[in-house]
């Protein structure tokens, strides 16, 4: 490698193992061009990790508590690379779309290892970014809808069950999440989120709102050309004429 | 599908048999008629014979409409002595009509034409013979057919009743528990190779166990609960101290039989489902008792209230269920409980003793193997 290679990669690795977290920060002392700056057991950690310490790499196994490795990368953005760890192969084809750097299937030696921070290298040095959008529609398995929608605020990561969400609004180029009462932003456009939920459950009812059924009171006329929406806390919200529509059509 | 017809090879046979028997007949002929030669025997036999062995096919069917047994013997033999006397008519007919266009040649010239009426019965006694054999070989192949039949039918459910089986023992332990245990290896040998040696001696143990086990109709209850004790060792290695567990087994239960591995998936859920999302990890627990009719084991684990992860796709539990229904059928009962942090399986099946009540006899009951096992010391 050339000039580029002297300031080391720095990497945090990602597993409830410790056991393989060791293991890892073995392999990885055998290189002088990769430092690891913090060892995390559980999504959690690896978000607020990421985010305070800013590393160029992730060593991310999949299944964890809390929050699972394709979430984490959801919540930690493009920026940093990441090599998926995990037992499974059955995961290669989602981390292919999440243009991971590489994905090493356990168990694996230090060969195997040196390749992946190889391609790792090249990638840093042509600074590729992961899609955000392709990151956030394979956080979950392919033909299913949305469990929970994860809020990230700096390190702190909040995740709501989509059953808690009453409506979602769009706000720019965020969306409001509305639950209990309380709004929480998160960028992402309504759209996308509204092809990632359940269609039997959340419904446009207008151009900015999304709305959990559940939810749903009473509906009346507003104008000649709109109606309201009335929620069980008595929020009303705007319907318009094909949201009104894609209610009655569902209800 | 005839069975002689069907086949090309039964076909040809068939049809040398009945050269073969139109030989004999022309021996016969010409033994009877002295002053025609040989070769007009043939001429004039062979030919009604072959006739004759198309009509005696026919026997078939008449095989067909009265299988062996399932008619009075007095009503098959007439069936066949009726179909008999009609192919006889035939032949004789093939036979009259045959000598009598013969007769007309000048080559021929001498030969009876038609023959006398005695003659012409025997010819007629032979044709009710030659189509009661037929009829014999017929039923013949029938029978052999069928059994072949049979037998191809009973292979067939047997590989796929092993196959069944097979697919369930094999899903009874998931193979990332080897990967993820070796991954555990490899990273101990550069830490701490005792743990390692110890890790591999684990694994070894665990799986001769399984495969030994899993070879079995059905296995002692303490062995099963000793598997399971073996798999959360290594489990504990992986997961350190966020896995703790809890194995009971009453006092006196311990030769109950039960299907081999039957608790693995379950204890393997709950390591998965259970201890993994958990940051702080939990206990497992695993509890074995049984009255006099039945044997009761119930898995318990913690699990995240909040958890909104799908809680597996439950292929271990269902596995679980079907075999213990297809051993037991009504009398197995599985049971999920969940109430807040914790879940819980029970199963409940009938108690069966290593002695006394066995409905395997080529089992081994204990005392015999024991026996046995000090013979070979």
């Amino acid at each position: 490698m050339t000039t580029a290679a002297k300031r080391p990669i720095r990497a945090v690795v990602v597993d409830d193992e410790e056991l393989s977290r060791t293991l890892v920060r073995e392999y990885a002392a055998g290189h002088d061009d990769i430092e690891i700056v913090a060892e995390c057991a559980n999504g959690f950690e690896a978000v607020r990790a990421v985010n305070d310490l800013k590393p160029d790499l992730v060593f991310l196994d999949i299944q964890m508590p809390k929050l699972d490795g394709f979430e984490v990368l959801e919540l930690i953005g493009p920026d940093v690379g990441v090599v998926f760890v995990t037992a499974h192969d059955d995961y290669a084809l989602r981390a292919f779309e999440v243009h991971a750097v590489d994905y090493l299937l356990k168990p694996f030696g230090p060969e195997r290892f040196a390749e992946a921070l190889a391609e790792a290298r090249g990638r840093l040095a042509r600074r590729e970014r992961t899609p955000s959008a392709r990151v956030a529609a394979s956080a979950r398995p392919a033909g299913t809808y949305l469990r929970r929608i994860l809020i990230r605020t700096g390190a702190r990561v909040e995740v709501l069950p989509v059953g808690s969400v009453d409506y979602v609004r769009a706000r720019d180029d965020y969306v409001g999440v509305v639950a209990g009462g309380t709004e929480r932003l998160k960028q992402q456009t309504l759209a996308e989120l509204e092809r990632q939920l359940d269609p039997a459950r959340f419904v446009r009812i207008h151009r900015s709102f999304l709305l959990n059924v559940d939810r749903l009171t009473r509906l009346g006329p507003a104008t000649r050309d709109s109606y309201v929406a009335v929620l069980k806390d008595g929020t009303e919200l705007p319907v318009s004429r094909r949201g009104y529509a894609r209610l009655n059509e569902l209800l | 599908m005839h069975p002689i017809l069907g086949s090309a090879e039964r076909r040809t046979l068939y049809l040398a048999s009945w050269t073969v028997i139109g030989l004999l007949v022309a021996v016969a002929w010409s033994a009877a008629n002295p002053e025609a030669g040989i070769v007009a025997a043939l001429a004039i036999v062979v030919p009604p014979c072959l006739v004759q062995g198309f009509v005696c096919l026919s026997a078939w069917y008449v095989c067909r409409a009265a299988p062996l047994g399932a008619r009075s013997t007095v009503r098959t033999l007439a069936m066949h002595t009726g179909a008999g006397m009609v192919a006889a008519a035939v032949w004789v007919t093939a036979w009259a009509g045959w000598t009598r266009v013969l007769g007309g040649l000048p080559a021929f010239g001498g030969i009876p034409g038609g023959g006398s009426p005695a003659q012409l019965a025997a010819v007629f006694a032979a044709g009710v013979l030659l189509f009661w054999l037929s009829s014999l070989l017929h039923y013949l192949l029938a029978a052999f057919e069928r059994s072949r039949g049979a037998e191809a039918r009973e292979l067939g459910l047997e590989v796929l009743a092993r196959e069944a089986e097979l697919r369930a023992l094999r899903a009874q332990i998931d193979p990332h528990f080897l990967f993820n245990g070796l991954q555990s290896i490899s990273a101990l040998t550069g830490t701490d190779p005792d743990g390692a040696r110890r890790m591999c001696l684990l694994l070894a143990d665990f799986f001769r166990s399984s495969v030994r086990l899993g070879a079995e109709e059905q296995v002692r209850l303490d062995e099963e609960l000793a598997m399971v004790r073996a798999y959360l060792e290594i489990e504990k290695v992986r997961y350190g101290p966020r896995l703790e567990s809890e194995v009971v087994l009453e006092s006196g239960c311990g030769s109950s039989r039960v299907p081999p591995l039957i608790l693995q998936p379950l204890v393997e859920n709950a390591v998965r489902h259970g201890i993994r999302p958990l940051v702080e990890g939990g206990r497992v627990r695993v509890a074995a008792r049984c009255d006099e009719a039945s044997v009761h084991v119930a898995v318990r684990n913690p699990i995240d209230p909040d958890a909104t992860t799908p809680p597996g796709t439950g292929v271990g539990l269902a596995n679980v269920e079907r075999r213990l229904a297809t051993r037991f059928g009504r009398e197995a009962i599985v049971r999920r409980k969940r109430d807040g942090a914790w879940f819980e399986v029970d199963l409940r099946f009938p108690r069966i003793e290593s002695a006394g009540a066995e409905s395997r006899p080529h089992v081994q009951p204990p005392a015999v193997a024991d026996a046995r096992r000090g013979g070979e010391r």
